[in-house]
Formats: C-alpha cells, sequence, structure tokens
C-alpha cells in the first residue's frame, strides 16, 4: 500500500474528519492521525505535520489542548474536543468505556459538593477515594460507572 | 504447650504457622475449614474441574521455619572490624572489604555511625551521594516490600535511586510493545479467563522456554500443577521448546526440542516460513489486525534484502532442529487450537534474555497472531494464569501505589524523591568504577513506550557521584552480570561507606562496613495477597495464577530473633536520628498500618478487622455466574476492552501500538529508533554477539544457560536450608560446603574426560565456578545447564574475584546490555568452557567463622554453624530460644 | 481401620513439597515415636529421580517418593530384637528410638533402603507416618474436621499425588484411586502386602521415530508400528503420531523385542532391540518399494 499523500487536501480532510467522528476519545495528536488513520508507512515528514495541523485548526469541536503526555509517542501537541468524550458506550456491543468516561488521577465533582479521585478504572469496577482538604481520606469508595452517582459525576479540570 | 496458629505469605505461598513455647513447630499449607466458601468449578469437555480446598505452596515455603532459625541468620548488628572513621572518608581499608572480619556491635552505635555517615556525605557532597538498592523480592507483604517500607524511607532522605532493569522479561519489555503494545505489563500479555478457555478448547500447548514446575507461577506456588495434570488428561498435547529438557517437560512433554540457545528466533522464522508457503495461517485475521504483514512474509521467503529463505532446513542448520521436525511442529500448530508462549504468564522465559531476546519476543507475538490470537483455544497462555476470580474485589498488591505506605491514600503524606539523579542496576558498578555511565531506559517502563528512549547520564549535571552504598536483602552475585565487578565495586574507596541490612549473611553482607541484622517476616506485622502484584507496571493481575484469592493477616508468630529487627523498625530509628522520624512513622505502629490497608480496600467491606486478624486470612469466593472477561478476546471479536487492567484505547479496539494492530514492521521502532542494529523495525534471528557465530567461540565453544532455579527463588533459600543440598538435581554437598550442579550431555563429557559427580570448572575470561557434573540427555550436547540465582557465594578467595565454590554462574556472564537503546541483561548469551577440577576443595562454607564468632561474642553456648547444619545445633537454638521465652512468660 | 498412603508416580512431579515438611516436622525435633531426624543424611520421604532413555530424541523421567511401605510383615521387624519395632493396630510400624539402640541389622533388613542408620545417637530411624500427629486430638483441631489430619507429606502435596486414608473401608478415596491406577511394587517388596501402595511406575520403553525418504525431510505420519516379543508372545501395535514419534510404554523388562515398521509404499523395516534399559531405537527413514 502506498504512502498517504498529504498533500492531497480534500482526501487528507475526508479521512481526518471521519476518523474525529469515530473517535470517542477526548484528546487526539496529530501522529496518532498518520498512524491509525492514514496508513502509517514510516515516520511522517513536516510536510505532513502541518497538513494535519492544518485541518485539526479547522475543526470547529476540537481545540488547541498544549503539548500533553503520551505514552507512545513522548510528550506533543495535542487537542481536545470540546464537548469531551463521546461514544462511551459501543453501540455494537453495548460495553462501557469506563476508562473514557472515568480517568484514573483525576478529580470529579458530585451534585452534593462531594470531590472523589478516581484511583482505578476498570472493566465495570471504578473506585476512588474522597478528596477532603487535599488529602484522599477514608475507606476506598466503589462507584458502578453506570450507577446515577456516576452518571452525576462532572470532572474537575 | 501452649500452641498458636498464625499465618503468613512469602515468596513460596501462604502458610499456616504453629507454634509453641515460643518457637516455631511447624509450617504448613492453608487448609481451608468450612467458613470458606466453595471454590470455583470450570465446566469442560463434559467434566468438572475444581481445585483442591487449601493453598498449594512450593517447597520453599516449607522452608520457612528453618530460614529462621538458620546457621546463616544475622543476629547482632555487626561492624567491620578494620573499619575506620575518618573524617574524610578516606583510608577506611576499603580493600579488604569481603575478607574481613566483623565485631558486634549495638544497634544505638551501629545506628549512630551510620547516622553521622550520612550526614557527613550529605554535607560534603548533597543527597544524591547516597544510593542504595533491594534484591526483587526481599520479604513478602505490603509494609515490608521495597516499594513500600524502603521506598518511603530514602524518598524521604532523598538519594540516587537505583533503576531495576525487568531482569525477568528482558526480550519481552524491550521488543514485544513494538509489535503488540502491552508496554504496561512489561510486553506480557493478558491472560484473563484463560483457564476456563484453555480447559474448554486448546488442543495443543506450545511450552517455549517454560518450566512451569519451577517457575510456579511467579509467586503462585504449585497452584497450577494441578491444571496441567487436567489438560494432560484431556489429552492435549504439550509441546516443550527448551536447551534443557526441563522439570516440567520431562514429565509431561509429548516433544521436546533443544534448539541451540540464541537460535529460538530462527526456529520462529522457519514456523512462519511453513505457515506462508502451505497457507497454514488465520488469513482473515491477519488482513484485519496485522500492519505490513506482506513485507515481513516476504523477507521470511526470500525476497527480503537479505535474499535468504527461511526454510525448514535454513532453521535446522541454526537450531540443530531436523527440518522435517520443524515442519511437523509448525503443522501441528497452524491445524490445532493452539495456546502457549514464553515462560510463566506467557512473556518470560529465559529465551528473552539473550542477545536476540526482544527479536524472539516480537517473533513469538507475531507468530500467535497468524493464528487469530484471541479466539477461543488460540492465545498467549502458558498454563499457569487465568484461573477465575472475583475481580470486582480489589486488595491492593506491591506494586499497587495505592498499596504502599511510601505514598497516599495509605500514607497521610506521599514521600518525594528531590533527587533527580539515578543508576542503572545491572551496572551499577561499572557507574561506581569508572566515575560515568550512559544508557536508556526508565527501568520498568510500563508507563510508556517513551519512556524506554529516556537518555541517562551519571552522574547527572549538576550532581555529585556516589559515595555511600545501602544495600538491602538477598545478594547479585548471584543474579545480575558479570558479577566479579560487583567484587571490585566495593573493595573501590569510592564507596567511603556500605551498609547491608539483611536477614542471613548473604554474599554481599560480607563486603560492608555495617551489617544491620532484619528479621524474618513470621516476626513482625505484615499483610498481603497470594502472588498479588498489583496494578503499578509489572503484570497486574498475577494472582490469577491462584486457585484461590487469599488475603493474608501476616501475624507475628514470634519476637525477632537474637537482636534482628523488622526493616520499617530499621528505617525508623535511622530516619529518627536524621530528623523525619515523625514524618517516616506518621505515629503510627507496624499494625496500624496494616490495618490501613484493611481500610483502604475491598476488604472493609467484607471482614472485620477484629474478624480478619483473629480468623488470619480472607478469601473472597469467586461466585459461580462470575463475569469472564477472556484475555484478548475483545480484540479478536472487536468489541472494546473488557479485560482488567487496560489502556483507554484499548476500548477502541486497538492495541498498544502506534497503528493499534499488530505491527510486523514496527513502526514505533521507526519513529525512535531506526538505526537499532539489534531490534529492527522487521524482527529478525541475528546471530548473537556471544553465541556459537562470534570469535570467542573458538576459544570457548559451550553456551551456558542459567535460568530461573528450581530450589531457590531470588538467592534466598538455598543458602540457609542444608535440607535441601542433598537432593542430586539441585547441590552435592561436600566438605562442608554444597556444590551447585551442572549439567553435560555424555558426549561433551566423554570428551573431556568428565563423570558422573566429578568436580567440574565452569570458567571464561570473566572468571570461574566450582559445580559437580550431572551427565544427562537432557541438554542440547552444546549447552552447559546451571541454575541462576546462587544465594550462595563462596570466592576461594575471600574478598578477591576468585573461583567461586557456591555456584554463583552469573559470574561469566557478560556485562554487555543487549543493545545501545535496549538496555536488557542477556545472561543467557554467554560462552564458557568446561573442564574438571582436580585443585582443593575448601572445607567449609568460607564464611562461617566470621559467623561463629559474632554468634558467640552475643551468646557463649550457642551452636556453631557447622553444629547447626550436620549436628544437633538445630535443637540448640530452639531450646535456647524456648529457654529465653519462657524466662520472659515468667516475668 | 488400617492408615494406608497411595504414592501415584506418574503424577509426582518431583516438587520436593512432601519431602521438605517431612524435614520441618522432624529434623531437630524428637517426638514420642521417634528421636529427631537429622539435619542431613536421612529422608524418611526422598524422592527418588531416575532419568530414562538413552537419546535426547526421547528422554524420560521416573519420579518416586520413597517412605517406610509399613509391610504387613516387615522385614525390619523380623530382624529386631526386644520389641524395638512393632506394628500398630493401624498398620504403622514404629521403631523404638530407645529399644533400637545398637541394632544396626534393622536397617539392612529394609529391601527399599527406607530405614536409616543415625550414627550419633546409634539407632535406626524412618517414617513413622506422623503417628503423633494423628493420634493427638489436639492437632488441627481448630479446623474442625478430623479428616483433615493427615501425614504432612499427603498434606502438602499439591498435584493429587498421594492419598491417605483408611484401607479397610471399600469405599474410601484411598480405595478408589487405588482402583484407578496401576498398583506397582517397590523393588524388593515383590508379593508383600503393604500399607504404603505404589502406583503406576513405569517399566521400559522403546521408541523411535520415521521418516519419509531422506530427500524428502518429512516425518512419516500414521505409519504402523508392530512390536513383538517372542519369548512372552506378547504384541504391542500402535502407529506414529503427527511428529512420526512411535512409543510403547510398560514393556516386559529384560526381552529381546522385534519391531516392525510398515507403510504403504514403502520397504518394511525391521528392527530389533533388548528392554534391559529404555531406548529410543532409532531414527528410521523409509525407502520407497
Amino acid at each position: 500500500m502506498p504512502r498517504f499523500q498529504t498533500k492531497n487536501t480534500a482526501a487528507l480532510e475526508s479521512e481526518v474528519t471521519s476518523y474525529l467522528n469515530a473517535l470517542p476519545a477526548e484528546t487526539v495528536n496529530i501522529y496518532q492521525i498518520w498512524y491509525e488513520k492514514l496508513g502509517a508507512y514510516g515516520v511522517p515528514a513536516s510536510a505532513d505535520i502541518e497538513a494535519i495541523k492544518t485541518v485539526l485548526a479547522k475543526q470547529p469541536d476540537w481545540e488547541d489542548a498544549g503539548v500533553l503526555p503520551n505514552e507512545k509517542y513522548g510528550p506533543l501537541p495535542s487537542y481536545r474536543r470540546i464537548t469531551g468524550p463521546k461514544d462511551t458506550v459501543d453501540e455494537k456491543s453495548g460495553r462501557i468505556r469506563v476508562q473514557h468516561m472515568f480517568k484514573v488521577g483525576s478529580r470529579y465533582q458530585a451534585p452534593d459538593g462531594k470531590v472523589y479521585q478516581i484511583a482505578l478504572a476498570e472493566v465495570y469496577n471504578l473506585r476512588g477515594f474522597e478528596v477532603v482538604d487535599g488529602h484522599l481520606d477514608g475507606p476506598m469508595i466503589k462507584i458502578n460507572p453506570t450507577s446515577d452517582l456516576a452518571k452525576s459525576l462532572v470532572e474537575i479540570k | 504447650m501452649a500452641e498458636k496458629v498464625t499465618h503468613s505469605i512469602c515468596v513460596g505461598g501462604p502458610i499456616a504457622i504453629h507454634t509453641e513455647n515460643g518457637t516455631i513447630r511447624r509450617v504448613r499449607p492453608i487448609v481451608f475449614d468450612d467458613s470458606v466458601a466453595k471454590g470455583w468449578v470450570i465446566k469442560a469437555r463434559g467434566k468438572e474441574f475444581t481445585p483442591d480446598r487449601k493453598t498449594s505452596p512450593a517447597f520453599i515455603a516449607f522452608t520457612e521455619k528453618n530460614r529462621a532459625y538458620s546457621y546463616d541468620r544475622i543476629r547482632y548488628p555487626m561492624i567491620r572490624e578494620d573499619f575506620v572513621e575518618t573524617p574524610d572518608g578516606k583510608n577506611r581499608n576499603t580493600e579488604n572489604r569481603g575478607k574481613s572480619g566483623y565485631r558486634r556491635a549495638s544497634w544505638d552505635e551501629a545506628l549512630d555511625l551510620v547516622a553521622r555517615e550520612v550526614k557527613r556525605l550529605q554535607a560534603a557532597y548533597g543527597k544524591e551521594t547516597i544510593t542504595a538498592c533491594t534484591g526483587s523480592h526481599h520479604s513478602w507483604g505490603l509494609l515490608g516490600y521495597k516499594l513500600s517500607a524502603f521506598a518511603r524511607f530514602f524518598r524521604m532522605m532523598g538519594y540516587t535511586a537505583i533503576m531495576d532493569n525487568p531482569d525477568s522479561w528482558e526480550g519481552f519489555t524491550w521488543g514485544a510493545p513494538h509489535t503488540y503494545g502491552y508496554y504496561w505489563r512489561l510486553g506480557g500479555t493478558e491472560a484473563f479467563d484463560l483457564l476456563e478457555d484453555g480447559l474448554q478448547n486448546v488442543e495443543t500447548m506450545v511450552m517455549w522456554s517454560h518450566d512451569p514446575d519451577t517457575t510456579r507461577g511467579g509467586y503462585a506456588g504449585n497452584e497450577s500443577c494441578l491444571w496441567r495434570q487436567w489438560l494432560d488428561k484431556l489429552g492435549v498435547q504439550f509441546i516443550y521448546i527448551d536447551p534443557f529438557n526441563n522439570f516440567s517437560s520431562i514429565k509431561q512433554a509429548d516433544k521436546w526440542f533443544g534448539p541451540r540457545p540464541g537460535t529460538d528466533a530462527a526456529l520462529c522464522e522457519a514456523i512462519a516460513y511453513v505457515w506462508i508457503t502451505e497457507g497454514l495461517y488465520d488469513k482473515d485475521y491477519i488482513a484485519k489486525h496485522a500492519h505490513r504483514f506482506d513485507e515481513w512474509a516476504d523477507y521470511i521467503i526470500g525476497n527480503g534484502t537479505d535474499r535468504i529463505a527461511k526454510t525448514p532446513k535454513w532453521g535446522e542448520i541454526e537450531t540443530g532442529i531436523p527440518a522435517a521436525d520443524i515442519k511437523a511442529f509448525a503443522r501441528r500448530w497452524g491445524t490445532t487450537k493452539t495456546m502457549g508462549g514464553s515462560g510463566l504468564r506467557g512473556g518470560f522465559g529465559g529465551v528473552c534474555r539473550t542477545a536476540n531476546g526482544t527479536e524472539f519476543a516480537r517473533l513469538m507475538v507475531q507468530l500467535f497472531a497468524m493464528q487469530g490470537m484471541g479466539k477461543p483455544g488460540s492465545n498467549i497462555w502458558s498454563g499457569s494464569t487465568g484461573a477465575p476470580m472475583d475481580y470486582n474485589f480489589w486488595f491492593g498488591g506491591y506494586s499497587d501505589p495505592l498499596s504502599q505506605i511510601a505514598n497516599a491514600p495509605i500514607a497521610d503524606k506521599t514521600a518525594v524523591n528531590p533527587v533527580k539523579q539515578f543508576l542503572y542496576r545491572p551496572n551499577v558498578p561499572d557507574a561506581i568504577l569508572d566515575g560515568h555511565y550512559e544508557w536508556y531506559g526508565n527501568g520498568f517502563c510500563g508507563g510508556g513506550i517513551d519512556l524506554e528512549f529516556v537518555e541517562h547520564i551519571y552522574p547527572e549535571v549538576g550532581c555529585n557521584k556516589v559515595h555511600m552504598f545501602w544495600r538491602y536483602g538477598g545478594t547479585f552475585m548471584g543474579t545480575m552480570l558479570d558479577t566479579n565487578k560487583w567484587v571490585r565495586m566495593y573493595k573501590s574507596p569510592e564507596l567511603e561507606f556500605v551498609v547491608n541490612q539483611d536477614i542471613h549473611f548473604h554474599g554481599e553482607a560480607r563486603f560492608a562496613d555495617v551489617i544491620l541484622p532484619a528479621c524474618t517476616n513470621l516476626e513482625r506485622y505484615d499483610i498481603g495477597e497470594y502472588c498479588n502484584s498489583g496494578n503499578g507496571g509489572y503484570q497486574s493481575h498475577s494472582q490469577t495464577g491462584c486457585s484461590w484469592q487469599v488475603v493474608v493477616f501476616q501475624d507475628k508468630a514470634i519476637e525477632p530473633l537474637w537482636e534482628s529487627q523488622s526493616d520499617y523498625w530499621i528505617f525508623a530509628n535511622v530516619a529518627e536520628r536524621l530528623g523525619f522520624g515523625a514524618e517516616y512513622t506518621e505515629g503510627r505502629t507496624e499494625l496500624e498500618w496494616c490495618k490501613r490497608f484493611w481500610e483502604k480496600s475491598d476488604l472493609r467491606d467484607r471482614v472485620s478487622w477484629e474478624d480478619f486478624t483473629k480468623k488470619g486470612y480472607y478469601i473472597p469466593p469467586c461466585p459461580e455466574d462470575h463475569e469472564r472477561h477472556y484475555g484478548f478476546r475483545w480484540f479478536a471479536e472487536g468489541y472494546p476492552c473488557d479485560t482488567p487492567n487496560h489502556k483507554n484505547f484499548q476500548e477502541e479496539g486497538k492495541l498498544g501500538t502506534f497503528t493499534g494492530k499488530f505491527e510486523f514492521v514496527s513502526e514505533s521502532l521507526l519513529y525512535w529508533a531506526p538505526d537499532d542494529e539489534v531490534r529492527t523495525p522487521i524482527a529478525t534471528y541475528k546471530p548473537s554477539w556471544e553465541g556459537h557465530h562470534s570469535i570467542k567461540a573458538r576459544k570457548y565453544p559451550f553456551h551456558l544457560i542459567s535460568p530461573h532455579p528450581r530450589f531457590d527463588y531470588h538467592t534466598q533459600h538455598n543458602s540457609s536450608t542444608p535440607w535441601i543440598w542433598e537432593i542430586p538435581e539441585n547441590r552435592k554437598y561436600i566438605n562442608g560446603n554444597p556444590y551447585l550442579i551442572a549439567r553435560v550431555h555424555p558426549t561433551k563429557a566423554a570428551e573431556k574426560g568428565i563423570k558422573e559427580g566429578d568436580m567440574i570448572e565452569l570458567f571464561n575470561e570473566r572468571g570461574s565456578v566450582v559445580c559437580v557434573a550431572h551427565i544427562t540427555y537432557r541438554v542440547e550436547p552444546n549447552t552447559i545447564h546451571a541454575y541462576g540465582s546462587s544465594g550462595i557465594y563462596n570466592p576461594t578467595i575471600p574478598g578477591e574475584t576468585s573461583t567461586d565454590i557456591g555456584g554463583c554462574v552469573n559470574v561469566l556472564s557478560p556485562g554487555r546490555l543487549i543493545g545501545d537503546k535496549v538496555p536488557g541483561m542477556a545472561p543467557n548469551s554467554t560462552l564458557m568452557d568446561v573442564r574438571k577440577y582436580e585443585g582443593e576443595l575448601p572445607d567449609s562454607q568460607l564464611f562461617e567463622d566470621k559467623l561463629d564468632k559474632v554468634a558467640f561474642d552475643g551468646e557463649s553456648d550457642t551452636a556453631s554453624c557447622k553444629e547447626i547444619i550436620e549436628g544437633h545445633g538445630f535443637e540448640k537454638l530452639q531450646s535456647l530460644v524456648r529457654a529465653k521465652y519462657q524466662e520472659g512468660a515468667r516475668g | 481401620m488400617r492408615y494406608g498412603i497411595a504414592v501415584d508416580t506418574a503424577k509426582c512431579m518431583a516438587c520436593y513439597c512432601c519431602f521438605t515438611v517431612c524435614k520441618d516436622e522432624h529434623c531437630g525435633f524428637a517426638g514420642k515415636y521417634s528421636a529427631a531426624q537429622p539435619m542431613m543424611g536421612q529422608f524418611w520421604i526422598n524422592i527418588v529421580e531416575r532419568e530414562r532413555g538413552d537419546s535426547s530424541r526421547r528422554t524420560k523421567v521416573e519420579t518416586i517418593p520413597l517412605l517406610c511401605s509399613h509391610c504387613e510383615d516387615p522385614a525390619c521387624l523380623k530382624a529386631s530384637r526386644d520389641g524395638a519395632v512393632y506394628k500398630r493396630e493401624d498398620g504403622i510400624v514404629i521403631i523404638d528410638p530407645e529399644k533400637s539402640k545398637g541394632q544396626s541389622a534393622i536397617v539392612e533388613a529394609c529391601p527399599t533402603g527406607a530405614v536409616f542408620w543415625n550414627e550419633e545417637l546409634e539407632i535406626p530411624q524412618k517414617c513413622t507416618m506422623c503417628a503423633e500427629l494423628l493420634d493427638d486430638p489436639e492437632y488441627l483441631a481448630y479446623l474442625g474436621d478430623p479428616k483433615l489430619k493427615r501425614p504432612r507429606c499427603v498434606e502438602a502435596c499439591p498435584n493429587r499425588a498421594l492419598i491417605f486414608g483408611d484401607l479397610d473401608d471399600p469405599d474410601s478415596d484411598i480405595n478408589k484411586f487405588i482402583a484407578a491406577g496401576k498398583v506397582t511394587p517397590l523393588s524388593g517388596l515383590e508379593g508383600q502386602k503393604t500399607n504404603v501402595v505404589h502406583l503406576n511406575i513405569p517399566t521400559v520403553f522403546l521408541a523411535g521415530t520415521v521418516y519419509r525418504p531422506v530427500a524428502e525431510e518429512e516425518v512419516a505420519i500414521g505409519a504402523k508400528v508392530k512390536l513383538t516379543s517372542a519369548e512372552t508372545e506378547e504384541v504391542w501395535e500402535t502407529e506414529t503420531n503427527y511428529f512420526g514419534d512411535w512409543e510403547v510404554e510398560g514393556l516386559p523388562k529384560n526381552k529381546p523385542i522385534d519391531i516392525e515398521i510398515t507403510f504403504d509404499g514403502f520397504e518394511t523395516v525391521n528392527l530389533s532391540a533388548v528392554t534391559d534399559t529404555d531406548h529410543y531405537v532409532a531414527q528410521t527413514y523409509l525407502e520407497a518399494k
């Protein structure tokens, strides 16, 4: 399969938009688009990076998120979907994308004002500690990701 | 006769301890009473399978009583006889380390000295001048584990941390993520619920560099022994690949292949050749899930840049396995439901600790991918993990940051190390001796592929060199590389002050200036779960290697013997002298810390602290309708990952590679290390840099393989327990010293005039080790097999890099790491030669006199080391302890 | 009620758990029925590992947990004086640690080498089937089930290779276990009735591999292999498997065996071997007719 030609703007825009529409995650970066969507034959050239960056900058529901850490590529410039993660339930199988809904290490606030730091997000098993005066106080709290409590939690950014 | 029963866990598994009159009487497996719920039942092929109602620890667990009272216990704090506390740190007779004797010291004298030296060195050079490291698993329990008590102390004090290399996983950690991700599992895959899958579906098990009845699921004891018996009885075919026809293989293999060490990657390529040319692989799966497969396939069939077809005949020339056999193997694998893998948990194995280790790991994963990995009966699963468990019961494992006293929430305040300088464990001696060292990678790198490529230099910019070494638990003489350099390091005046903290007088203790006696975990409080490794960048959920989830209150069976103390006590008392005692302990006793782990986990919801500590253990039931989350099934069938310990991109159906697919041309390597000669973008077999194609082979024609040991664990058990020195496959006790068994093929033995039971010397340019020969057909002819991890280190000239009679064959291994950008160890790429040993034999273990002297100093009527080993010293010891207990009980 | 232990040598993986817990129980601790087992030199239960085969092509290992067989008619009892050895009603054979002083004949008498001489105390010593523990009502009382009291070795076995129970109870697990296996007495105990019963000890195997003609580089799958012992008139028939391997276990010892390999379209191959010991007979290359 030949290397994707990013100078073909129309094709590039089409690929990038369809990728972003299908993507459940809240953040994205240029490399990930190159590798996961555009066929990825070798490292992207700077012209490829510029071309993808241009397309991303034009997306109305994506904003610049600055440099974010990334486990595969190292820290690099990233973008955030303004409306947060989407499709956190897989249509086909009905399974929850629990790590998309809740990030480990992030803090979430319940309607009653309590703040929880998520310690574990796996399968249907969500755990956290209540944050009191900056301390992780008290016992480990179990939250079912499909529960009302879970649905009412809002991330504190 | 006052008897009590307490419980504990050790690296061999959970045990019940019977104590009478203040002495430990016996150590047994934990046998369950009626209060423990029914175990899981797996229905497969018309039968039902359920485990025995007990824990099945390894035999080493049953030596714990003996280890507590053993002849080589460090009983009192000790100071090197010719150590001088000079004000400038020089002229301290460091060249005598290893040969000097010791004198007894009080705790105050020893700890005051340690504190003074810490203050002096910090003032002179900065906090970074102190470094410290531990053995892999000194003692079980969440409080006492190195990432807990040790880490809290050293991070608070500030020190140059030593990064561990992923010693058991090298080729998988540095290689496999570039093929399929799983860097958060050190390159190993997920085995969730695969025991059930295997029992229901598998037809062929490929046990590649795997000896489950020896490596025992890591810390899972003998739990999976029964599982493999079940598979065997169901008619599953076992194919073992190992230069040594190992202890599982010899009883269970339907076929044993003994490739020449270092050629396993070639065998992978030859198998791929058969599959590609005969169409014996899952083409739909590859079309859907593989990236740039065709370019690799071209390379295999001879259209690559080297124009060499990796035919079975080509494979025969490299590996020594007949071409016809390779074809038959490939066809069996390609036409039956096959599971298997390397080492316990599928991503281990001695084969990955070689010069070509990364390439083998990647190729092995590629082979499983070609057969539709994740479909029923088709997966990487090596038969020692994946039991049903209740994933919704959470209790911390030792690598969980959530379960370490170094961090909140267990502590109120997380300990943070202010020092930004590091060392890298396999080459600490090089750094100290040369005063300079560079390397890539953050050691375990579970946090990301990017961490493999972080650049490090020692000394770090703006930092001073290290001048103090605090060594804790275990001995590297038998586990690290080219280990004579540790001797040279210890003797160097660069190290102005050396502390050793250990339970037994192991190989490195005798190089210390100050020795601090720690106690076993039978003498202190702790809490832990059987084989639970936690989620902190090891391989989570390793407790699926056990038939039961067992959380144990590791109660104190007896008070610390002689003057030993818990590691926590030692750290707390040094911290006190250094001004951060209150910060370190946060005012808690050890028992109170244990309660924190109960409080901050699911244990609190299941059982009260009082009931838990009274009963001594808790076993969460596995519900009959427990949720199944089969490892890798989500990927094969295309739904969001539902197994525990996953990454968010897996919820999008992607693997942890750049493309999210199996990469047969690695994009991550093209990105990060395109010029890496050792780990190339297409994984290929390359002759080992210390193998049969190298120049060195003309002079040193034998491969040495030194796998993870059968009769020991992390160097801690063989040394203390004479009972096992007479096991013929382990050691032979001659003239007061237990000599390690080394295995030689009959043809080569005949050439060298070596007979069964002869003393032989294994040697190369790095050193020599005297062993006892076992002549056997169970080794590939060009291979000498001698287990690594020897806890017994006995150099014939103490303090010098002389011949070792303790069996530390790692003395012969290369210090060279796999590659410039692949900082892994490769001890199984060692070339050496062997000859009959006709020299003199010493009449003891060469250090017993040092221990005897200090023991008699403390208790003149105590037994000598030799008496405890051979005579009635053990009973003498026990009666002295019992008398003291009864005295104490009386008031 | 006769206490017995059944030992399935096929299941034994030589894990040394039984070996170690016996040492844990008896080394350094004297009891009612025995003086302390010395730290080294005695093995009241040992694992005898014997490698079988004369080629790397096929090697196996026989693993026999070896302990006192607690014979019905013990040779050691016959060789003893002054009541130094006695057999309890429940079948356990005990050597009295005091009365047996000086009686090295007790050691010599045992046909399986299960009795050891203690130089220092000048007494013979061996396995007591943990009689003291079995007798003690307090031992493991906290578990609430007397059936959980077993000799230490049996309790520690992870692979169900050792079973303890009442040999006189036809419905007991131990009798079911014995019925499911092949009773194979230890060498020296043929024809003897013992409370410790060994199962599935192998005799001799012959094995080989059949290949198609050399130039083809292929194994021959489904070749028929027929073994005949002219002396005993026994015949064994098997086929080569997907590796071209054939193997016959359980052959009678010290017999000449004729081997005939047939495969359609190829010349018949005749080999011979003797079952003096285990042999990998040959890698056979067929030749076309």
